[in-house]
């Protein structure tokens, strides 16, 4: 039985002190959220505020809910996470023309293309306030710094059109001073089923104090700022008489009167990504409230649907048989190593040349056959990928690890990585099994066979069927240039490989 | 002629067979692991009366015995694997090859009707059939592009 929730503003209001300069716009767009919280009627445990770095990102802090300041740009990722582990919560991104389209560029996309349920919150000010003044990603062409004394020669990135871009599906613009508009389109956000993203026009009192002067000043924003109504005629100006009419080139101002009616003026379509890329690029009149409204599925959706769907097919899956099926390894201890070599002896001499002869005598196969054998080499065979030890560990856990993956060899390796030595199940065979050795006190390196033949991964596939009829190695190591271990072949992949393809 | 070709032409008999020891199945595991050590081999074909009752390889010592020093005076039989896939001496190669991939196993011991054992198929049987096939390559020639460890470091 869900009672209803009444919160207030105070309720979202922590202890901390807040540590904006005097006079910053981030104390209003604070104060917007703390009152427009309430509104939604979510429980206060549900509402979580997630931030990167910036001024703007010390907005967690204040906001008496759950909340992280986390990494630079990585707020959308992290934000990402918390949704998907647990759709009921209302997650609100803040962050600032830098985090957001510097540092963080590429994470804010891919939170558009998904279209994560999230709020984002991007402060718009044009410059880097935390770190005393110096070019963003949004200030314009020309703007002095600390960074660009002479003027900045880089064209700036405008939020609502990278956002449009993305594929967000609410794309909306504020300016903090004008809270009440602010507090709807963050309500409307808040409802918005997929990514909401809100740029805030706010003023950095310091280092870029009036950048939006021109709209956000009482004089000035009558006549500048284009406050959109869904289905309503764009019309603007103090006394209403100014509107949007379609023209060649997007948008064109007119006045209404003698040669303009209102019924020419254009009207907002929210669901049009055509007009919101045409609003988009409009600095008069500047385009303020809802410019693109669409409804998409969301990511949470889609994974939780796909979820949902593959365990009815295949049952709930068991990560750690996952974890341990395939394509694990042993990281080794660092450290010095003394191999005792044991020098195997020449294959030469161990050949039997009688049996050659016999077999020499023999009619060949066909030619054709041949070639093709001479051809294939061991990365034709697709070598399984090694389960490798270090030297220094234990017998009993070479043990665990062969049963665990059924694997009849193991190879070691030293510290940097080189092949040093094999473990097979003919040596625990031959050398282990009712010695009365003792797994634990026993190490690898002890063990193991040292020195063990190993190829290239471009040796002929006939060279390891000679190691393997000659020496009746059941497996061969494959080593990469620096005789790191690549791969392992076992008679039997070579044979069904052979049979196969030949 | 391909391989596969090559080996359903030739019986399995013809094949080497010869990778195996045998063992009675009331001996203890200790005794079994002596003599397939003294042979070098490493699957023993476990008999009873002369017939075949199970097989008992290096896989089972990794898997049963290795860590277990009470198994060693048990008898083999409680170790063997005693439902053994086995073929017709009548077969051809390509049939032992073919079932030895169905059941996933390494062994196929080929048998007379009555029982009694002729050898055991297993993957080295086709690679030796090979082998014969391209002796100057396979046998002659020393490969010239494997690789030994080294005691240089690589890399560091």
């Amino acid at each position: 039985m869900a009672t209803e929730i009444k919160l207030t503003r105070k309720d979202f209001m922590s202890d901390q002190t807040v540590r904006w300069c005097p006079g910053c716009g981030d104390y209003a767009i604070l104060a917007t959220v703390q009152k427009t919280f309430p509104r939604l009627g979510i429980p206060k445990e549900n509402f979580v505020v997630v931030s990167g770095i910036g001024c703007s990102s010390r907005f967690p802090y204040y906001m008496d809910t759950y909340g992280i300041h986390s990494i630079h740009g990585r707020a959308p990722t992290l934000a990402t996470g918390i949704k998907l582990s647990n759709p009921e919560l209302s997650v609100w991104v803040i962050t600032g023309d830098g985090d957001a389209l510097s540092i963080g560029g590429n994470h804010i996309l891919h939170a558009g293309r998904r279209n994560v349920d999230l709020n984002i919150l991007l402060f718009n000010n044009r410059i880097y306030g935390l770190t005393k003044g110096q070019l963003s990603p949004t200030s314009p062409v020309g703007t002095r710094t600390k960074s660009s004394p002479y003027g900045s020669i880089e064209r700036p990135l405008n939020p609502v059109e990278v956002a449009l871009a993305s594929g967000a599906t609410y794309v909306a613009r504020t300016i903090d001073v004008l809270q009440k508009e602010m507090g709807e389109i963050m309500y409307q956000g808040a409802l918005h089923k997929g990514l909401s993203f809100t740029e805030i026009m706010q003023n950095c009192v310091i280092f870029n104090n009036g950048a939006w002067f021109d709209y956000s000043d009482r004089s000035k924003r009558a006549d500048n700022d284009l406050f959109l109504e869904a289905g309503k005629p764009m019309i603007f100006g103090k006394n209403k008489d100014k509107g949007l009419v379609h023209s060649d080139n997007g948008f064109k101002v007119v006045e209404i009167g003698d040669e303009y009616s209102i019924e020419d003026i254009a009207v907002h379509d929210p669901t049009s990504l055509d007009n919101a890329f045409l609003l988009s690029q409009l600095t008069y009149p500047l385009p303020l409230g809802i410019i693109y409204q669409v409804t998409k599925p969301t990511y949470c959706e889609g994974m939780w649907g796909q979820i949902e769907q593959v365990k009815a097919q295949k049952g709930v899956g068991d990560l750690n048989a996952l974890y341990r099926s395939a394509d694990t390894w042993t990281v080794v201890e660092e450290g010095e190593l003394e191999i005792k070599a044991e020098v195997r002896g020449d294959v030469e001499s161990n050949l039997d040349e009688a049996y050659v002869d016999e077999v020499l005598g023999r009619e060949p196969l066909e030619a054709d056959l041949a070639e093709q054998l001479s051809g294939l080499t061991l990365y034709d065979l697709n070598p399984k990928a090694p389960i490798t030890i270090g030297p220094t560990a234990r017998m009993d856990h070479a043990l665990y690890l062969m049963r665990e993956h059924r694997i009849g060899a193991l190879l070691v390796v030293a510290p940097d990585r080189h092949l040093t030595g094999i473990i097979t199940e003919v040596d625990i065979q031959e050398r282990l099994a009712g010695t009365g050795m003792k797994l634990h006190d026993v190490t690898v390196q002890e063990f193991m066979t040292p020195q063990p033949v190993a190829l290239p991964l471009d040796a002929s596939v006939l060279e390891a069927v000679h190691f393997m009829t000659s020496k009746r190695f059941r497996h061969l190591p494959v080593v990469d240039d620096t005789l790191r271990p690549v791969g392992v072949i076992s008679s039997r992949d070579l044979v069904e490989y052979l049979v196969k393809h030949l | 002629m391909d391989l596969i070709a090559g080996l359903k032409q030739e019986s399995v008999i013809k094949m080497n067979l010869a990778d195996y020891c045998t063992a009675e199945a009331d001996a203890s595991v200790k005794d079994v692991l002596a003599a397939m050590n003294a042979q070098h081999c490493h699957n023993a074909l476990i008999l009873r009366g002369g017939k075949l009752a199970g097989i008992f390889t290096d896989r089972d010592v990794l898997m049963k015995i290795a860590d277990n020093p009470e198994t060693l005076d048990k008898p083999v039989s409680d170790f063997m694997t005693s439902e053994v896939v086995t073929i017709s001496k009548a077969a051809t190669a390509a049939d032992a090859l073919a079932l030895m991939s169905l059941k996933h196993v390494r062994n196929i011991p080929v048998v007379e009707d009555d029982g009694s054992i002729v050898g055991n198929f297993t993957h080295f049987s086709v690679l030796d059939f090979l082998a014969e096939k391209f002796p100057d390559v396979t046998l002659t020639h020393y490969p010239n592009s494997f690789r030994r460890f080294s005691r240089r470091r690589h890399g560091g």
